[in-house]
């Protein structure tokens, strides 16, 4: 399982992001039955994916493309995962990383979606990064699972320590969190904050192309 | 246990005595063989920075420039504060031999491991 950020999920569902949310959770999850009790029976699809532009209609239409894409899927990891509002509609974001019988694979997809008034989901919009082709992790699965974080140019002043306990608090106890990050600051608070924080600096490295890759093992 | 000492300088060219004895004390330590670094905050985070310490010379007291060279020769640090670095522009490109932009984290560390620290108002 790799790091995520999906947001939990609303008690009861109000409003596009709530519902996005429940949908995203339940995606991520491949909790399909839950995923389609969340999609209005006349919903309208609209696709862009890798072979071209696609369209269908219908709450099970929909469903039975994320399921053709994802059912098989063993692991199926969420890397990151978002849902927000915007005005009136939300946006969904998840990455994946996948392994299918030919090899693992990254897949992004990014999904606008319009709730109606009943909280159901009455149009999808999505864009598809397509299966990605990724080098083989077997290696990572035998020390417990490798996990990512990209902290970009997050620095002490930007909430860098708030988002780092966040991330490495998603991942069990034992897994590892890579943490890759360009602010000067932050390569050298990051292992300090680990270390506090009761996790184990494994390695840092340097690529040398302004960027530290901090490995992190989850203590508690 | 952290034997380190850490002397706090927050002032750059503006105030010229300011600036300069956090470092004239830390030189000290870093001479007699402690463990000595100068955590430059605010405007002090120019001080690590090619050319920051041109010019700042207090009567009676050492060139900043030589006494920084001297510092960081006897083995001492120079730390810049990142959350003060970062909005002024100030880069790893732009530092000088010694000196090293840190965070919170990178002194909380070493204070709770038994740092002492020495400011300068």
């Amino acid at each position: 399982m790799l790091t995520t950020q999906t947001p939990e999920s609303p008690d009861t569902a109000q409003g596009p992001c709530d519902v996005a949310t429940v949908f995203l959770n339940a995606l991520t999850a491949r909790d399909f039955t839950t995923a389609r009790s969340v999609l209005a029976d006349d919903l309208a699809m609209r696709m862009l994916v890798p072979p071209g532009f696609m369209t269908d209609e219908g709450g099970d239409a929909a469903i039975g493309w994320f399921s053709s894409w994802f059912t098989d899927a063993d692991p199926f990891q969420v890397e990151a995962s978002s849902a927000e509002a915007v005005e009136g509609r939300a946006a969904v974001t998840y990455r994946l990383r996948l392994h299918r019988p030919n090899g693992w694979y990254l897949i992004e997809q990014h999904l606008m979606l319009d709730v109606g008034g009943d909280d159901r989901i009455t149009a999808i919009d999505l864009l598809c990064s397509g299966f990605r082709s990724i080098a083989d992790v077997e290696s990572d699965a035998q020390s417990g699972l490798v996990h990512h974080y990209d902290a970009g140019d997050l620095g002490c002043a930007d909430g860098l320590a708030g988002q780092f306990r966040q991330q490495i608090q998603r991942i069990p106890i034992g897994d590892l969190l890579v943490v890759s990050t360009s602010d000067p600051a932050a390569k050298e608070d990051l292992p300090s904050m680990a270390r506090l924080m009761g996790h184990v600096v494994v390695s840092i490295e340097v690529p040398g192309d302004g960027r530290l890759f901090i490995t992190v093992e989850r203590g508690k | 246990m952290s034997d380190k000492l850490i002397f706090n300088c927050t002032y750059g060219k503006e105030e010229p005595e300011r600036a300069t004895l956090p470092f004239v004390a830390a030189n000290i330590a870093a001479a007699t063989g402690q463990d000595a670094i100068v955590l430059c905050t605010i405007e002090a985070v120019w001080l690590g920075t090619q050319g920051g310490t041109d010019g700042i010379a207090q009567p009676g007291l050492p060139v900043l420039a030589d006494l920084y060279a001297e510092f960081v020769d006897n083995g001492g640090q120079v730390w810049l504060c990142g959350a003060c670095a970062k909005p002024r522009g100030i880069t790893e490109e732009h530092l000088v031999k010694g000196s090293t932009i840190v965070g919170a984290a990178k002194v909380v560390e070493e204070v709770v491991a038994g740092a002492m620290t020495v400011a300068f108002a």
